[in-house]
């Protein structure tokens, strides 16, 4: 039997607990929105094709900074993983 | 003639930067901001006066191959600040004295013998490569939103019409019609609905105004909503990404501490903890710091699951262990792994390596 690590129980504790919240709360919004966009009154198909518009309108550019540095950081982050696994 | 040309030109040179501004753009010119009065004035009259060389059906054509809704009485500016608008580059359908004309309201040189082709080479190249990808990338959108929409885009268009011109019968022909009182009732009447219709018409401009504000506001809290998003995003990846460090630098300063095995160790054959068995690496290529310290665990099993996880679970009673020395086995005999030459054993029992 590996000896005991309170470190290693506290992290692999957290990994368990914060990665099964995310996912509910993923899961539990997306649920949301696909009820939500799913409904057919006529305001809720306004707000759907309206949702929709604005989504198709948002200007990537303005974002493309942003959204280099996520890919980056989550680059570094799986790598880091990487070497606790591997 | 000449008088109202200039009385014309009188009230330009009157008007105010912005305004003149406006009108420029309002007849289809580019112009900057920074553009100099007299400059701004010089480049209004020479389209004016293009305008005036232009021939009115040609214009006319212009609007009826776009489509634009517009009177056939319209006069020459009205024509210019409609054709200023169009984006279409698809001139099939188009009058060559149209095309002509419009290359020419573009500000291009067209020659009188020039042929089709060329005029359309010249107008697609004076479009400007931005404004290309821009018109092809608002074409992807509308694609891709009439299928959103699923709207029917497949009809076919019907013959162009001109708005039907405004009929003022006259004071005359109402009382013709309906007598004295009855006549001039219908002409004030005719007056009121003008006036109702201009104040409709004002309103109606007023409400576009004010639905374009909030769409722009709608925008601008769109734009936020994302960037506070992607802001979130990135503030938890940062927590994630020292968080993960701080765990990386606790295993490495474990591994450093006494009775474990460290980097700069030779790799060769460790011996195993009382009761137990290790994983060695002989010869690794690869392997990192922690690859090694991880192995060196009485877990045997779970370790060598991760390690090798093409393998399966090695089980001595039904494994064919290959001897390498004395008491010291490999298993299987030509085991081989990413970053290892070798996996090898140690007997529980073994006291010291090879």
């Amino acid at each position: 039997m590996s000896e005991f690590d309170l470190f290693s129980v506290h992290r692999r504790a957290l990994m368990i607990v914060v990665g099964t919240y995310s996912v509910i709360r993923l899961i539990q919004s997306i649920w949301r929105w696909r009820i939500g966009g799913l409904a057919a009154g006529r305001h809720e198909t306004l707000l759907r094709r309206w949702v929709e518009l604005s989504l198709l309108r948002v200007r990537i550019r303005r974002f493309v900074f942003d959204v280099l540095q996520i890919v980056l950081l989550a680059a570094i982050l799986i790598y880091l993983l990487w070497l606790h696994v591997g | 003639m000449a008088s109202e040309q200039q009385a014309r030109s009188v009230s330009l040179s009157e008007l105010p930067r912005d305004e003149l501004l406006a009108y420029g753009h309002s007849l289809g010119l580019t112009l900057a901001q920074g553009t100099p009065q007299g400059e701004l004035l010089r480049r209004i009259r020479e389209r004016q006066e293009l305008l005036v060389e232009l021939e009115h059906e040609a214009l006319l054509d212009i609007v009826v191959w776009a489509r634009r809704p517009i009177r056939q009485s319209a006069g020459k500016e009205e024509l210019a600040q409609h054709i200023a608008e169009i984006r279409q580059a698809d001139f099939a359908g188009l009058s060559h004295r149209g095309l002509t004309a419009l290359a020419r309201l573009r500000g291009l040189d067209v020659q009188p013998g020039m042929d089709r082709k060329a005029i359309e080479a010249a107008l697609k190249k004076c479009e400007g490569i931005w404004n290309r990808i821009r018109r092809k990338r608002r074409a992807l959108i509308g694609t891709v939103l009439v299928k959103l929409l699923h709207e029917d885009s497949g009809q076919q268009q019907g013959e162009y019409r001109f708005l039907p011109e405004e009929s003022k019968p006259s004071l005359k022909a109402h009382i013709e019609e309906e007598g004295m009182v009855g006549g001039i009732a219908r002409k004030l009447r005719g007056v009121a609905d003008n006036y109702v219709h201009e104040k409709l018409d004002e309103i109606e401009a007023r409400i576009d105004q004010k639905l374009d504000e909030i769409d722009k506001r709608m925008g601008e809290w769109r734009d936020r909503e994302v960037s506070n998003r992607l802001k979130i995003l990135k503030i938890t990846l940062i927590v994630s990404i020292l968080v993960a460090l701080l765990s990386l630098g606790y295993d490495y300063l474990r591994s450093r501490l006494p009775g474990t095995v460290g980097p700069e160790q030779p790799v060769s054959l460790f011996q195993s903890e009382p009761g137990g068995a290790i994983l060695v690496g002989v010869g690794q290529r690869s392997a990192s710091w922690k690859r090694v310290f991880g192995k060196c665990t009485n877990d045997l099993p779970s370790v060598l699951r991760r390690s090798l996880k093409s393998l399966p679970q090695p089980s001595p009673a039904n494994t064919t262990w290959t001897m390498l020395g004395p008491n010291m086995f490999c298993w299987p005999s030509n085991a081989k792994a990413p970053g290892w030459e070798r996996v090898c054993f140690m007997s529980p029992t073994s006291p010291q390596p090879a």
